[in-house]
């Protein structure tokens, strides 16, 4: 195993990484080359290289990339104006220091070196000052910028890994396939984070007495914390054992289980139910979870009841169960805060904005005589990120669950 | 987040106004703080001018009430009006914490 | 403007300015006004569009305080208060700090030169002005200042959130009363301790009261480091407790890790799995019966202080249908009972060579316990984890530890119902 890269060191200065920088002096004059090679090594800087022409210096560069270009502009073949513009075509030294050094001093010399990408200019003769000072600056720039870019790497790595650790949590599409086979129900599903990581989490499950499982968690918060939550309750749930409860009897058992492992101020917000294809309807309990929204082309659309005590917070709470009748071709809509909590127009949406957008979608639908719930739900995500697509402030997660018309058994 | 406290009357009275969410977590440390040195044992967090809470908003007022009650005082919430009455209705948060209309 | 300026303004062309530096806010300072007019006129002709002034050194830090500009154009010549001194004190002052100062000036001396660069300029730039060297000198100051903050914005973003993770990891290991419980009722003393290499860990470690003074004990060592292996833990950690809660009293430790795998197994992703060892210990007989699943088998110190002979089992998740077996090991009365991860090995380990390192690790853990002994021959836990924490100064945890000793009294009685 290979250590962790060390962690930045921001304050204090360069330390080791400033002796260390490796320095590249480009001249054709050997003195020149003496002279600042001298200067700089002087100041404490112990690696550095020279080159007395163009090509050289840009197959040693190549070779090894430096951290700092001091270059000459007037040499024979390649100009340094010409080698500055070839490297900062290059992705990879698009960002190294150059520093011209040179004894042209015209306005117009100047101009050209900046327009070709040079960082610095000093002019000949060397102000000892002044060259060890902007040498200085650059390499502590660079190695401020290292340093951050490494650990903002280093933790994206983890943290894309950690976000497909989470997506895979979530019922997989052969998962669903099986669902919509056994009861009859489809589900269709958008999952946004709004950030790598997020602290909604939905799960299905068919059930051995025929039953459909479905239920919808938001953790409060956002970020690393909250999904951590997630992580846990998706261990948990795993293994729970639903037969035979009532969705306000798994809830309350469920909040039981929470309350010892979130501190004070954490909770979570949860619509739990089981559609049973026999008699067609939805049973949910709600701890504070959204309302679930019924509709379809019998149904005029319905928000359902969803008040009840967040999971989490108190041990011993009892929760009330509801019922939502799903006709064939009928669809049941759940989805996170995000849904309605969100600043559309200038205005926050809300359940009714929610409901409005859904009747209309619906009718559109209709309309044109498809069902398409994944289409649906593209258009639901696009209306609350708006017409400049800005990101969302919190998880958006949304669930279509569609009562399929033929149900084979 | 803004918020004022008045200690004079016979509760201490906490005023929040504007939006109560994930970004006035530090800001509301602090209240709680006060609201511990408070002289009052009986306090009162008036929602009147509060427009909007968010999940983590809700978690604060949970903590506060918590704090609170580590030093056997009475936390009570007053007039929630628009979003913030209607997110503390689905919480069924009066179970918990008294919520004067 | 006279018009000689305005013609040179109009005569320079410049090249195009990324759209996010245009709203940098840059605070320029003369105390001479057509300068910064003249200054204001390029940089607004290359599309910076905040633009202040300032026509005095105190002024200059007034506006700087006020504004937070990204970027500071300084003159060093001006009455009153020179521009050296407005760089000194803004580099002593907090907020503006760190606000690159591009420095124009006259001076052509090595000496002044030098000191305008010791006292904190950023940049130095030649009077008279050179209109596309002055934007370009701003443009890339920006550019850095930019990738700086938003690089610096995620640092912190992630600090806080990795800080909040971690204090639900503390909350995860046993709170001191479940501790003291223990103590209370088996007569041994109990310490536990995880430290993390990176911002948040995959070990952990965990203690639970049983029936008759009995008590359960366990150290997981996920796979990996950083945050996945966290979440790993997390699961872990919530199948433990599930497992634990279900199982009826009398479940060995075999039975009850075999349990945990079957469930643990079916949560992760390839290439995931966790060492543990978990055990109960019995006060009555002075035993610590346990299973291993991959982990270090558990050492003791004291009057027949011994190292079990018994293979580490395969690791939690590798295999759902692995079962455990049940081992154990007699605590001697005074003696001390030790179960670790691999990093306490690593942090004693002479540089031997990996495949050396499991036999050395004992060995070299058994002389840590010799070393700190007292003269009575016993191991005080608290004497041992102040020694381990000494040799957590000298070297950097290459993977998080955990540690977890049980002290038995000395006037426990040996041996015990059959």
């Amino acid at each position: 195993m290979t250590g962790a890269p060390a962690m930045p060191q921001e304050e204090g200065g360069l330390g080791l990484n400033y002796s260390n920088a490796r320095i590249m002096v480009v001249d054709d004059n050997q003195l020149n080359i003496t002279l600042i090679s001298a200067l700089l090594r002087k100041s404490g800087l112990r690696n550095i290289e020279t080159a007395a022409n163009s090509e050289e210096a840009l197959h040693r560069i190549e070779a090894a990339p430096p951290d700092l270009l001091l270059l000459d502009i007037m040499m024979p073949g390649l100009s340094g104006f010409d080698v500055c513009a070839l490297l900062r075509k290059d992705p990879r030294f698009a960002t190294l220091p150059i520093i011209m050094q040179t004894a042209l001093n015209r306005p117009e010399d100047r101009a050209h070196a900046f327009s070709v990408g040079a960082t610095d200019y000093i002019v000949k003769p060397l102000n000892p000052a002044e060259l060890l000072a902007r040498v200085r600056i650059h390499l502590e720039n660079q190695a401020l910028i290292r340093d951050l870019s490494l650990y903002r790497r280093r933790t994206s790595r983890e943290l894309e890994m950690a976000r497909s650790m989470q997506i895979r949590m979530l019922p997989s599409l052969g998962e669903r396939q099986v669902m919509a086979e056994r009861c009859g129900l489809s589900v269709s599903a958008r999952f946004e984070p709004s950030s790598e990581l997020g602290g909604d989490f939905w799960g299905m499950q068919p059930l051995d007495d025929g039953r459909a499982l479905v239920y919808l968690m938001d953790f409060s918060g956002h970020g690393l914390n909250a999904a951590l939550n997630t992580f846990r309750v998706h261990a948990m749930l795993r293994n729970w054992d639903f037969q035979g409860k009532t969705p306000a009897g798994a809830l309350s058992e469920l909040n039981d289980a929470l309350c010892p492992l979130l501190p004070s101020g954490q909770f979570a917000t949860m619509l739990l139910g089981y559609f049973d294809p026999e008699s067609g309807g939805f049973s949910y309990a709600s701890a504070a979870g959204t309302a679930p929204i019924a509709l379809g082309p019998t149904l005029k659309p319905t928000c359902g009841p969803n008040a009840g005590l967040p999971l989490g917070i108190v041990p011993n709470v009892t929760y009330d169960d509801h019922r939502l009748e799903l006709p064939p071709g009928s669809c049941l809509l759940l989805y996170s805060d995000a849904a309605i909590e969100t600043e559309v127009d200038g205005t926050l949406w809300g359940e009714e904005g929610l409901l409005d957008f859904t009747i209309g979608e619906c009718e559109r639908q209709m309309a044109l005589g498809s069902h398409d719930p994944e289409e649906f739900l593209t258009r639901l995500s696009r209306r609350l990120h708006g017409p400049r697509a800005q990101p969302l402030t919190d998880d958006l997660t949304a669930l279509m669950l569609t009562r399929n018309i033929d149900v084979a058994h | 987040m803004d918020y004022s406290i008045d200690s004079a009357g016979e509760k201490t009275v906490i005023a929040l106004k504007g939006r109560l969410t994930f970004t006035d977590h530090a800001s509301f440390r602090d209240l709680i703080k006060k609201m511990l040195d408070a002289p009052h044992s009986d306090q009162v967090i008036d929602l009147s001018a509060l427009d909007f809470v968010d999940s983590a908003g809700l978690g604060m007022l949970l903590i506060a009430r918590e704090e609170l009650h580590g030093r056997d005082a009475h936390l009570s919430l007053a007039h929630p009006h628009g979003q913030v009455r209607q997110v503390l209705n689905v919480a069924h948060l009066s179970k918990i914490i008294e919520i004067v209309e | 403007m006279t018009l000689a300026g305005a013609a040179a303004v109009s005569a320079t062309e410049f090249a195009a300015l990324p759209d996010a530096l245009k709203g940098s806010t840059i605070l320029v300072v003369d105390d001479n006004s057509f300068n910064r007019t003249m200054i204001g006129a390029l940089l607004g002709k290359a599309g910076f569009n905040r633009l202040h002034y300032a026509a005095s050194g105190i002024e200059a830090l007034q506006q700087a305080a006020h504004l937070r500009p990204d970027l500071i154009i300084l003159d060093i010549m001006m009455p009153g208060m020179d521009g050296t001194e407005v760089l000194r004190r803004l580099r002593a002052e907090g907020e503006e700090r760190d606000v690159p100062v591009l420095v124009q000036t006259g001076l052509t001396g090595s000496r002044e030169r030098g000191e305008i660069f010791e006292n904190g300029a950023t940049d130095l730039i030649n009077k008279p002005i050179n209109p596309q060297e002055l934007v370009s000198r701003v443009a890339i100051h920006l550019q850095n200042r930019l990738l700086i903050n938003d690089l610096r914005a995620y640092r912190q973003r992630l600090e806080t959130e990795l800080m909040l993770a971690r204090s639900v990891f503390e909350h995860l290991m046993p709170p001191e009363r479940v501790i003291a419980g223990i103590t209370e009722a088996s007569g041994c003393r109990l310490f536990g301790r995880t430290e993390a290499s990176q911002d948040l860990g995959g070990d952990l470690w965990g203690a639970l009261p049983l029936e008759e003074g009995k008590f359960a004990l366990f150290v997981a060592d996920v796979a990996g480091r950083g945050i996945t292996a966290a979440l790993v833990a997390l699961r872990l950690h919530t199948v433990l407790r599930t497992v634990a809660m279900r199982s009826p009293p009398g479940t060995s430790p075999g039975e009850f890790l075999t349990g945990v795998n079957a469930d643990f197994a079916a949560l992760l992703d390839p290439g995931q799995y966790a060492t543990v060892i978990a055990g109960i210990y019995d006060p009555r007989d002075g035993f610590f019966y346990y299973a291993l699943a991959g982990a270090n088998a558990p050492l003791t110190y004291g009057d027949a202080g011994s190292t079990p002979d018994v293979l580490p089992g395969m690791a939690l998740g590798l295999a759902p249908e692995t079962r455990y077996e049940t081992h154990r090991i007699a605590v001697p009365p005074g003696g001390l009972l030790l179960l670790y991860s691999n990093a306490l090995a690593d942090l004693l380990a002479s540089p031997a060579p990996e495949a050396e390192r499991h036999e050395n690790g004992e060995r070299d853990i058994l002389n840590l316990l010799a070393s700190v002994a007292e003269p009575d021959g016993h191991v005080r836990a608290a004497t041992l984890m102040e020694r381990i924490g000494q040799l957590r100064t000298h070297q950097r945890l290459e993977d998080d530890l955990t540690i977890v000793c049980v002290e038995r009294p000395a006037d426990a009685q040996t041996g015990g119902p059959a």
